[in-house]
């Protein structure tokens, strides 16, 4: 997967915007933003995070300067631990033209030691969505790792693997009103678009998402129809 | 065996004050993941954890678990002793780790049945 080929991927089944979201880091968006804006697709910035809780957060920013300050702040948190390339693979970050810039040295996959009460609140107060991801799994999701879902922690929404997981779900769901969506989750080209949710919004921005989202809230029962899978 | 007892024995650090601490305890439980512990704990237990966020106390009512102890003298933060309080969920700690804690709770409460 390099930016080039996820940019056309994504243009190729059809989607207005995506957002690169690596595991606790951001750097990759930017190349893929570049390509998107020549190619007429929206890429937005983010990552998903691992707060210390061990659950999967997305932070999705409508620009990089934002999304590099949360970067910083999240690897300050994670763990001085190496990759261990030969057991975890490369973390790379690669430019438009397919080059690889650097490697990170500093293992990914850890646990950043933010909490998600702290994490929601940075990325709610600097304009971004805060999305736990998938909800439904029994790892590192946030029903997983905490039973069930903090009531007064503002998410934007909730995301969800499988529709058919939404009756199993529910009970851990206290707070009715934040609206389920769902994502591909793509760790391979093949995956691109599979999954993805049918936003209304004036432009592709995080504002208008986070206004497109509210409007959605409570939508369990017309999921077939907010959330496609192809 | 009372909570009050083991803390006695074992030397815990109390975090929520003098209330609760007749409860009578009959059983342990180590996990991190609380929808494993909701799933498994029994009632009366101590539930050894490193898991501090302020959903431990919601399983805790949930499931009547008697007491919460947390190893390597984590930090927890003053609204979730708050909230224990109000609960009546007695919150301990200790500077030993979880597998040494659930050693040393094991062996009490066996003696003590």
């Amino acid at each position: 997967m390099s930016p080039k080929n996820i940019v056309q991927k994504a243009k190729d089944v059809g989607l207005d915007v995506i957002a690169i979201t690596d595991h606790n880091m951001v750097e990759n968006g930017l190349y893929a933003h570049n390509i998107g804006k020549h190619m007429g697709l929206t890429v937005l910035f983010g990552m998903e995070l691992q707060t210390r809780e061990e659950v999967h957060i997305l932070a999705i920013f409508d620009d990089f300067n934002t999304a590099m300050e949360f970067q910083k702040i999240i690897y300050s948190l994670l763990p001085p631990v190496k990759n261990d390339e030969d057991y975890f693979g490369d973390q790379v970050v690669v430019d438009e033209n397919d080059e690889i810039i650097r490697f990170e040295e500093r293992l990914l996959l850890n646990s950043s030691k933010i909490s998600i009460e702290n994490a929601v609140y940075w990325i709610k107060f600097h304009g971004g969505l805060a999305i736990p991801s998938h909800i439904d799994s029994d790892m590192f999701s946030i029903i997983s790792q905490l039973g069930f879902i903090p009531e007064d922690v503002p998410f934007d929404a909730l995301e969800i693997k499988k529709k058919e997981n939404i009756p199993r779900i529910l009970p851990f769901i206290t707070n009715n009103d934040i609206p389920f969506v769902t994502f591909s989750d793509a760790h391979y080209l093949k995956d691109i678009g599979k999954k993805r949710t049918l936003l209304n919004m004036k432009s592709p921005t995080c504002k208008e998402m986070e206004k497109a989202l509210r409007l959605m809230k409570g939508n369990k029962d017309k999921i077939q129809e907010d959330c496609i899978n192809r | 065996m009372t909570l009050g007892e083991i803390v006695k024995k074992l030397g815990f650090e109390v975090l929520t004050g003098d209330a609760n601490l007749n409860k009578e305890i009959t059983s342990g439980y180590v996990s991190d993941l609380l929808s494993d512990v909701i799933a498994n704990i029994e009632q009366d237990s101590i539930w050894i954890t490193i898991q501090r966020h302020i959903n431990i106390l919601g399983v805790a009512k949930l499931k009547d678990v008697a007491s919460i102890i947390f190893p390597r003298n984590l930090t927890i933060e003053e609204d979730v002793i708050k909230k224990a309080k109000e609960e009546g969920i007695v919150l301990l700690r200790d500077k030993r780790t979880a597998f040494e804690i659930s050693g040393l709770l094991y062996c009490i409460l066996q003696k003590g049945n």
